[in-house]
C-alpha cells in the first residue's frame, strides 16, 4: 500500500527515469506484483506516448506559400494609397476621420446660409411663405384637381 | 543571413528577406502555436499575426536574444492571447470532449483493447492530456509545451520565458505533479465507472 503511494507519487519522475536507480528498482518490484498500479503505469504510459504524436505534428501542404500570400497581401494593403496619397495604415482611420468632419463642416455650412431666411410660421401669412419659398400661388382650380 | 542581416531587409521591406523569414521560420511558429491552441487552422492564423508582428516590431528587436527565441517569445504570447479571447470556442471544445470521452468508456459494452496501433484510445488519451495540460497555470504550461512538444532544452525554454534554467526545472516539475494529478484522478474516475 505505502508502494503504491510512493508509486502514484512519483509517477511521472518514474516514468520518465528521473529517479533515483535504487527507488527505480523497489518501483519495478511493486508493479511487477501490484495489478492496479500495472495498469495505472499502462495507461499513464499510452497517455505519455501521446506527446509524441505532439511532437511529430507538421504544417499542412503549402502552409509555406499560403502565409507568404497573406504577408504579401498584408503588405500591400498598407502601402495602399489613401486618395491618391501614400498613407501608414494606422493613420488611416484619423485621416478618414477628419475628412468626414470636413465634409460635415461644409454641408452645415452650406445648409445655414440657404436658410438664412428664417420663416416664422406662426405670423407670415400663407402667400408670404410661398414667396419665401417660391411656391407658385395656387388656384381654386388646382385644389380642386388634386382632390380629384 | 545573420539575424541582424535579416532585421535590416524586413526593416526595408526587402522581399527575399520577408521570403527567407517565412521560409526559415514557418514551421517553427506554426508548430509552436498548434502545440498551444490545438487546431491547424487557428495555428495558421496565428501563424499570420506572429509574422505581421515581427514585420511591424522589426526595429524593437534590439539582438540581446536570437531572432528564434524572439519568435518564440512572439509564437507564445499571441497564442495565450489567442486562447484567452477564445475562451467561448474553447469550451465549447472541451464540451465536445467531455462528451466524446464520457461516451466510449460508458456506453461501450465490448471496449476495445488498449494497443498502441488503436487509434481511437490514442485519439482519447491525446485529448487526456490536451485538457490535462490546458489546465496547468500559463508559466508551468508554457515551460512543458515548450519542453516536451517542443522538444526544447531548459536553457531554452528559460531564454524564450526570460527566466533562468532553475526557475524552468522549477516550473516543469510543478506542471509534471500537477499532470500527474489529474491524469490519476481522471484514471480513476474511468475505472470507478467501468
Amino acid at each position: 500500500m505505502n508502494d503504491c503511494k510512493t508509486l502514484r507519487e512519483n509517477l511521472f519522475a518514474y516514468r520518465e527515469n528521473e529517479i533515483s536507480p535504487s527507488m527505480k528498482v523497489e518501483l519495478d518490484r511493486h508493479v511487477a506484483s501490484c495489478s492496479t498500479c500495472a495498469s495505472l503505469v499502462q495507461q499513464f504510459d499510452n497517455v505519455l506516448d501521446s506527446v509524441k504524436a505532439h511532437t511529430d505534428v507538421e504544417p499542412r501542404p503549402f502552409a509555406e506559400t499560403r502565409l507568404l500570400q497573406r504577408i504579401e497581401n498584408y503588405l500591400e494593403n498598407s502601402r495602399k494609397p489613401l486618395f491618391g496619397f501614400p498613407v501608414r495604415t494606422s493613420v488611416q482611420p484619423v485621416a478618414i476621420s477628419v475628412v468626414l468632419m470636413l465634409a460635415m463642416a461644409i454641408g452645415i455650412l452650406i445648409g445655414t446660409g440657404k436658410a438664412g431666411k428664417q420663416i416664422n410660421l406662426t405670423t407670415a401669412t400663407d402667400r408670404e411663405i410661398r414667396r419665401d419659398l417660391n411656391i407658385p400661388e395656387t388656384t381654386d382650380t388646382d385644389f380642386l384637381q388634386f382632390n380629384e | 543571413m545573420t539575424d541582424q542581416e535579416l532585421i535590416t531587409g524586413i526593416l526595408n521591406r526587402e522581399k527575399p528577406a520577408i521570403q527567407y523569414l517565412i521560409s526559415t521560420f514557418h514551421r517553427q511558429v506554426i508548430k509552436t502555436a498548434y502545440h498551444f491552441v490545438q487546431n491547424m487552422d487557428d495555428a495558421e492564423d496565428l501563424a499570420q499575426d506572429v509574422c505581421i508582428e515581427i514585420l511591424e516590431s522589426a526595429k524593437q528587436f534590439r539582438g540581446t536574444a536570437s531572432l528564434s527565441t524572439w519568435i518564440y517569445r512572439v509564437t507564445v504570447n499571441k497564442s495565450l492571447n489567442f486562447i484567452r479571447k477564445n475562451k467561448r470556442k474553447q469550451l465549447v471544445r472541451q464540451f465536445e470532449t467531455f462528451f466524446s470521452n464520457s461516451k466510449q468508456p460508458g456506453t461501450d459494452q465490448n471496449p476495445e483493447p488498449v494497443t498502441e496501433n488503436n487509434s481511437l484510445h490514442h485519439e482519447e488519451n491525446r485529448c487526456i492530456l490536451e485538457k490535462a495540460v490546458n489546465l496547468l497555470p500559463d508559466n508551468q504550461r508554457i515551460a512543458f509545451v515548450l519542453n516536451k512538444y517542443d522538444e526544447l532544452s531548459y536553457k531554452e525554454v528559460a531564454d524564450i520565458m526570460n527566466t533562468s534554467v532553475a526557475s524552468v526545472e522549477s516550473l516543469l516539475s510543478r506542471a509534471k505533479q500537477n499532470l500527474q494529478k489529474k491524469l490519476i484522478s481522471h484514471f480513476s474516475e474511468y475505472a470507478n465507472r467501468k
